[in-house]
């Protein structure tokens, strides 16, 4: 990947994570450079999932769980010496979607401004106007313009999950983690997200987890394949893909085995 | 062919004949009270929930002859102090109960809040008498000691005889018996609510205060909901243990007393039911206690319409029922 460490936006070293003692990544190192998508690719349980949630430090809500090695973002150590008292504003400047689309019980709106509300204050009209926004960034405004004020669960799997990536945008975040954020949708819903994505990348900070070959290739700028909590080639997408350099990354891409 | 077709719908008999069993069982619990408390009902008409004076009352119907019996009565005092009992705990065990709930299942140790939880189920079952011999033991001398003092009970001697058996106590113990029910809902709601909830908050930067404010306990809204209603039936309808601690008069609160009128003897429904049992023998007598089942029933009914009501709006307004 690209060496010009200024413009690295992630920074992974060396990173060890085990949940009581039982290994599920070993050290991965890896660089995500600025305004890039990164795919994780590889078969269930492989430590994808694992290392994409150490970015925002969620793991650490799991019992058991430790991690050594370090994460830098923007060139600073996330799991540094102090760097756990700052864990709530570090979680807040990186934008995480999840495999389930996860909006709460309640209204449109009140799902949109949930996140900012949580941390600031500010007039009703201005989480509006931002919330609206946000919701024309994913395409979901004009769906859904007259029934704002409607419960998110009346909306279909692939607008739900529009929806959060829309309330992820609400806090403006640089850098955002998608966990498999289209496994549980059909095509047409998983092609309107990656669009976005596209669209999303050009001042973003991307690492997407994806089961689906098709599409760590159309919307990834680079690409790393885990196996058994390791990764065992990374690199620019077009490379992976097509100039596998290891004899199991070749297989994967085949569909050997999954 | 036939002969199969009977047996196969033998199961679906039984189960319509015992649903309407239970039907006309509580529909005839239901005709039996308004049947008995129709005298008092016929003759006191609206002025049964707008009047007091049931304590006078009930000793004129008890001496007056069957032949001429004395009908005429007020509950107005019994409903007030229905209501306030039961709101008064209402409002402590919401407080108390969602509290407790949220420490239980958020904060405590795994171990602590399995224990915890096993001693409030076994709160929630025990016998009212046994709340009405702690109220007796230990809350009306609290409550003696802290607030009726002799000065006091000389200033309000016109009003009404203080002690320790008043509202606040009736409150107090009532409180003690709804929040095993409010917890036990409200931590089976804390628990539905989804872990990926509690992430979507957490990977905001929330923090865990923030977490249980803003998501969980919204989320498990409609089942503390449920809880506070299970609640305020249990207050309502608690006949023992309030008519062991409440004073046993029915006393209508006075607005230019103010904090005094907690001090006041109260006498709910159910606990007058209680109280007064003993002058069964009379006709005009069981008539009164009869209406005043039949008017526990009504209020029991408008405020389970009433939750059902609001349960509507809030779920309506939490964007579940549309």
């Amino acid at each position: 990947m690209d060496n010009t460490s200024k413009n690295i936006a992630i920074r992974i070293k060396n990173v060890t994570c085990s949940y009581g003692g039982k290994p599920a990544v070993r050290n991965a190192s890896l660089d995500v450079p600025q305004n890039s998508i990164c795919a994780f690719i590889g078969p269930s349980g492989c430590g994808k999932t694992t290392l994409l949630r150490s970015v925002n430090r969620l793991n650490d809500l799991t019992e058991g769980f430790a991690l050594s090695g370090s994460i830098e973002i923007n060139g600073e150590n996330i799991y540094g010496n102090d760097a756990a008292s700052h864990v709530e504003a570090l979680r807040r400047n990186i934008g995480m979607i999840f495999q389930q689309p996860n909006p709460l019980p309640t209204g449109i709106l009140k799902n949109m401004y949930m996140p900012i509300k949580a941390h600031y204050t500010g007039e009703k009209k201005y989480f509006y106007e931002k919330a609206v926004e946000k919701l024309k960034t994913a395409g979901l405004y004009d769906e859904i313009e007259h029934r704002l004020d409607r419960t998110a669960l009346s909306l279909s799997g692939g607008q739900q999950q529009r929806l959060c990536i829309a309330r992820a945008l609400m806090l403006e975040p640089k850098i955002m983690l998608f966990d498999e954020p289209c496994s549980a949708l059909d095509p047409i819903a998983t092609y309107k997200i990656e669009d976005m994505l596209l669209e999303l990348k050009k001042e973003r900070t991307m690492i997407i987890v994806t089961h689906n070959m098709e599409q760590a290739r159309r919307v990834s700028d680079y690409t790393a394949f885990f196996y058994q909590g390791e990764i065992v080639e990374a690199g620019r997408t077009n490379d992976v893909f097509f100039n596998p350099k290891t004899e199991l990354l070749d297989q994967y891409i085949r569909g050997r085995f999954s | 062919m036939r002969l199969k077709k009977y047996i196969r719908d033998i199961p679906k008999a039984l189960i319509y004949l015992l649903s309407a069993i239970s039907v006309a069982v509580i529909a005839s619990v239901f005709l039996f009270i308004f049947h008995k408390a129709y005298p008092v009902l016929r003759e006191s008409g609206v002025s049964l929930f707008v009047t007091g004076g049931f304590d006078r009352q009930i000793q004129e119907a008890f001496y007056s002859a069957n032949a001429t019996p004395m009908l005429e009565f007020g509950f107005l005092g019994l409903i007030s102090g229905t209501l306030l009992t039961s709101g008064i705990a209402l409002l402590f065990a919401a407080i108390i109960g969602i509290g407790a709930s949220t420490a239980i299942c958020e904060y405590a140790p795994r171990r602590v809040s399995a224990a915890l939880i096993s001693v409030v189920r076994l709160l929630a079952s025990m016998p009212s008498v046994v709340f009405g011999l702690i109220g007796i033991i230990t809350v009306v001398p609290a409550v003696e000691k802290l607030f009726v003092t002799t000065d006091r009970q000389i200033e309000y001697l016109d009003f009404f005889q203080m002690s320790g058996r008043n509202l606040l106590s009736a409150s107090v113990v009532l409180t003690f018996m709804i929040v095993p029910t409010v917890v036990s809902l409200s931590v089976d709601a804390i628990r539905a609510v989804p872990h990926s909830h509690r992430e979507t908050g957490y990977a905001f930067g929330m923090s865990k205060a923030g977490v249980i404010g803003k998501i969980v306990l919204p989320v498990a809204r409609p089942g503390i909901a449920a809880g506070l209603v299970l609640g305020a039936g249990r207050g309502i309808g608690e006949a023992i243990a309030v008519s062991m601690v409440c004073g046993g008069i029915g006393f209508l609160p006075n607005a230019s007393l103010g904090f005094v009128n907690f001090l006041a003897p109260t006498l709910p429904l159910a606990a007058a039911i209680v109280n007064k049992s003993e002058a069964l023998g009379s006709f005009a007598v069981e008539s009164a206690l009869f209406a005043c089942g039949a008017v526990l029933l009504i209020i029991g009914a408008v405020l389970s319409l009433g939750a059902k009501a609001v349960e509507k709006k809030m779920r309506r307004m939490a964007g579940y029922a549309d």
